[in-house]
């Protein structure tokens, strides 16, 4: 599986942590994405994220239209993940 | 006193207004398991108060019930929690609103596990309740009063060593949709202020030193540290850092921010209204309620110097998105008059975006009834306080204003049972709209947390199935048990398994051998005990429903583009919830409740 170009979206308290809004990333599947996250983002490992793993009470959106907590998760070129807090109690 | 059961007094202090008097009533100790407190004990005292009878909630002989629970008093985090529950003026169904505030200890310390009020005073009055008995006091001085100079007028006229819950214009001025406030919080839901209001009562001032026991005290002690230490972590870091305003700008991502009366799911002014801007611009505060360690209240200035604002994501969609306001300091000066009035956020902003879209429409002819006219949103909340206007109509809530407006106007009025929908849109998160259906107070996101598996991987949440309606009644479940715990729900995130960390909670301050089965049991038994008194009042399976528009047309941009809701998908989900619980399909609890003739086993 070859990698895509993707965009991570940063929602909510991600957004506060990273300091900005989204990212690129080439990756082939929701793991890799998040090990390079991690990577890039070393606030976000062990917090949202955790070898290349999503950590309880975070959840990734396609697109903002289907949420997935797999890492086995195929990208496509072009996708937005928008990486949020599970919790929207309001 | 029942000292066999700690954590509770083992009876209920009763007062009517219309002679002056109160007396103590026994709660036996089976009724206390069986409803635990707050919301279900609640519930259980209106049934009983009620006696099958149909009142007006307006009327002297409506009761209103307070609340609090065993774990009031205990260090358990967020346990400083009440309820108020009575028969809704706007809903004419069971309402049941919660509250944090120093008033519920303060007022269990009167050695009581609940006060009921009934009657009415032929002038206003203030209650005063001690451990001693109760005093009335005349309230004329402050009837009219908003609710901060009322609470400041009250602590100069009698002390501050009293607790107090007072309502402002709008109880005073029977807005179906009034407040009943303390220590700047609100049992906001179902105007309960309003039937406060119907009875002369401005206020109602509590003091007690009566010890509360718990069984285990050690232990529960040691569980309360465990717990407020898990309160600090990542399961309640979005309160913390953002508060519930948070959701703003998540929820227009996905397309599910309820924008001009539900027209959209996508509000283009977000940006301006969230609180990752507002922090850039203003003024920040950052509190708790009594007891608690979380501290998800977030203030903010709205001039320099000028006292800040809360702001809760219910407020902000309510008076922002809903009603197309982008401009933040209408929208804070709107949440302030509020919180002054004595008013619903939720309702106020549904009503007057439902206004708004009438007026749009020209169904009604209402000058500066257009979305996006911030001036318009304080002027109608002005005239709301005290019915003056067309705020008199307003405050009768959109199910009555589309009454009177018709022509078919009903579609559109965002309401389920008469209480406006929160803001969740409900063809983007289907599991959510099922709550909103099948709830006893209305459309409502804290009696249903079901939004909860619409945030999740296990369902899609734009095509719901009957497969998936087992999260709605689960959140239902948890939430009956944690509003008569009471325990804030930002805990949630923090508990392994919910029934068996509350059920120690539980056994710990009661000496019950409470295990998570019971818990769930006791929860099935709440929703149905708040079903029947609904069924008592009237209910018919016509109310378990969402307004036309979510059911006949999907939402057109954002995110969520294409999301619809047919009615048949609903029918069939209300249908699996209602055979899930055990029930018929049509929602009775037996056949005996159906008085519709049409009605089949």
């Amino acid at each position: 599986m070859s990698d895509s170009h993707v965009t991570v979206e940063f929602l909510g308290i991600v957004r506060q942590k990273v300091g900005h809004e989204q990212a690129e990333f080439m990756a082939s599947r929701l793991y890799d994405l998040w090990t390079l996250v991690g990577e890039k983002y070393p606030q976000l490992e062990g917090v949202c994220v955790v070898q290349g793993q999503l950590k309880n009470g975070y959840l990734a959106s396609i697109d903002g239209r289907r949420f997935t907590r797999s890492a086995n998760e195929p990208l496509s070129a072009g996708d937005h993940i928008l990486l949020l807090s599970a919790d929207a109690g309001g | 006193m029942n000292a066999a059961t700690p954590g509770y007094f083992g009876r209920y202090l009763r007062v009517d207004l219309s002679i002056g008097w109160s007396e103590s009533k026994p709660l036996s100790e089976s009724v206390l398991r069986k409803h635990i407190g707050g919301v279900g004990l609640g519930a259980w005292i209106l049934r009983e108060e009620t006696n099958g009878q149909q009142l007006d909630p307006l009327s002297p002989e409506a009761p209103l019930v307070f609340t609090f629970s065993p774990l009031v008093g205990s260090p358990l985090t967020t346990s400083a929690k009440f309820a108020v529950v009575a028969k809704s003026p706007l809903t004419q169904r069971i309402n049941d609103s919660l509250a944090s505030s120093h008033f519920a200890i303060a007022g269990k310390k009167t050695g009581h596990d609940a006060i009921v009020i009934v009657g009415r005073s032929e002038s206003p009055k203030v209650l005063l309740i001690t451990s001693k008995g109760i005093a009335l006091h005349d309230a004329d001085s402050y009837w009219g009063m908003n609710i901060p100079a009322t609470e400041d007028s009250l602590k100069t006229g009698f002390g501050s060593h009293y607790r107090y819950a007072v309502i402002g214009p709008a109880g005073e001025n029977l807005v179906r949709y009034a407040t009943i406030s303390h220590d700047g919080r609100h049992a906001g839901r179902g105007g309960l202020g309003a039937v406060m209001g119907s009875k002369f009562l401005k206020a109602i001032g509590v003091a007690g030193d009566e010890r509360i026991p718990f069984a285990h005290p050690k232990e529960l002690v040691a569980l309360s540290k465990s717990v407020s230490q898990k309160s600090f972590g990542a399961a309640t870091e979005k309160y913390r850092e953002l508060g519930t305003a948070g959701n703003l700008l998540v929820f227009n991502r996905l397309g599910t921010l309820p924008t001009r009366n539900f027209q959209e799911g996508q509000f283009e002014q977000a940006i301006d209204l969230a609180p990752e801007t507002l922090t850039l611009s203003r003024d920040k505060a950052r509190k708790s309620c009594a007891a608690c360690t979380i501290g998800c209240e977030h203030l903010y200035s709205v001039e320099k110097e000028e006292k800040p604002v809360r702001l809760e994501y219910e407020n902000l969609f309510a008076l922002g998105p809903m009603c197309g306001v982008g401009d933040a300091d209408q929208v804070l000066k709107a949440s302030q008059l509020c919180d002054e009035l004595g008013i619903d956020t939720i309702s106020a902003g549904g009503t007057i975006a439902f206004a708004m879209e009438c007026a749009e429409r020209g169904l009604i002819d209402w000058k500066g009834y257009e979305f996006g006219r911030g001036d318009t949103l304080l002027a109608a909340l002005e005239k709301i306080g005290d019915r003056r206007d067309e705020g008199d109509l307003l405050a009768e809530g959109s199910r009555l204003l589309a009454k009177q407006i018709g022509q078919g106007s009903i579609a559109f009025a965002p309401q389920v049972k008469g209480l406006e929908l929160p803001g969740y849109e409900p063809r983007a998160l289907q599991s959510m709209a099922l709550g909103f259906a099948v709830g006893t107070r209305g459309a409502d996101h804290n009696r249903s947390g079901a939004y909860q598996a619409d945030f999740s991987d296990s369902v899609d949440r734009m095509n719901v199935t009957e497969a998936d309606v087992s999260a709605a009644i689960q959140t239902e479940d948890e939430a009956a048990i944690i509003d008569s715990l009471i325990l804030c729900k930002f805990l949630r995130g923090v508990f392994e398994d919910k029934f068996i960390e509350m059920a120690e909670m539980l056994s710990l301050v009661t000496g019950w051998d409470v295990d998570g089965g019971e818990l769930r049991q006791t929860a099935q038994n709440i929703v149905e005990l708040k079903k029947r008194y609904n069924i008592e009042q009237g209910w018919t399976p016509a109310e378990d429903t969402l307004p036309e528009r979510f059911l006949t047309s999907a939402l057109q941009t954002g995110a969520s583009e294409g999301a619809a809701l047919p009615r048949e998908r609903l029918e069939r989900l209300i249908c699996a919830y209602n055979l899930g619980r055990g029930w018929s399909e049509e929602g009775y609890l037996s056949l005996d409740d159906c008085v519709d003739e049409n009605c089949v086993d």
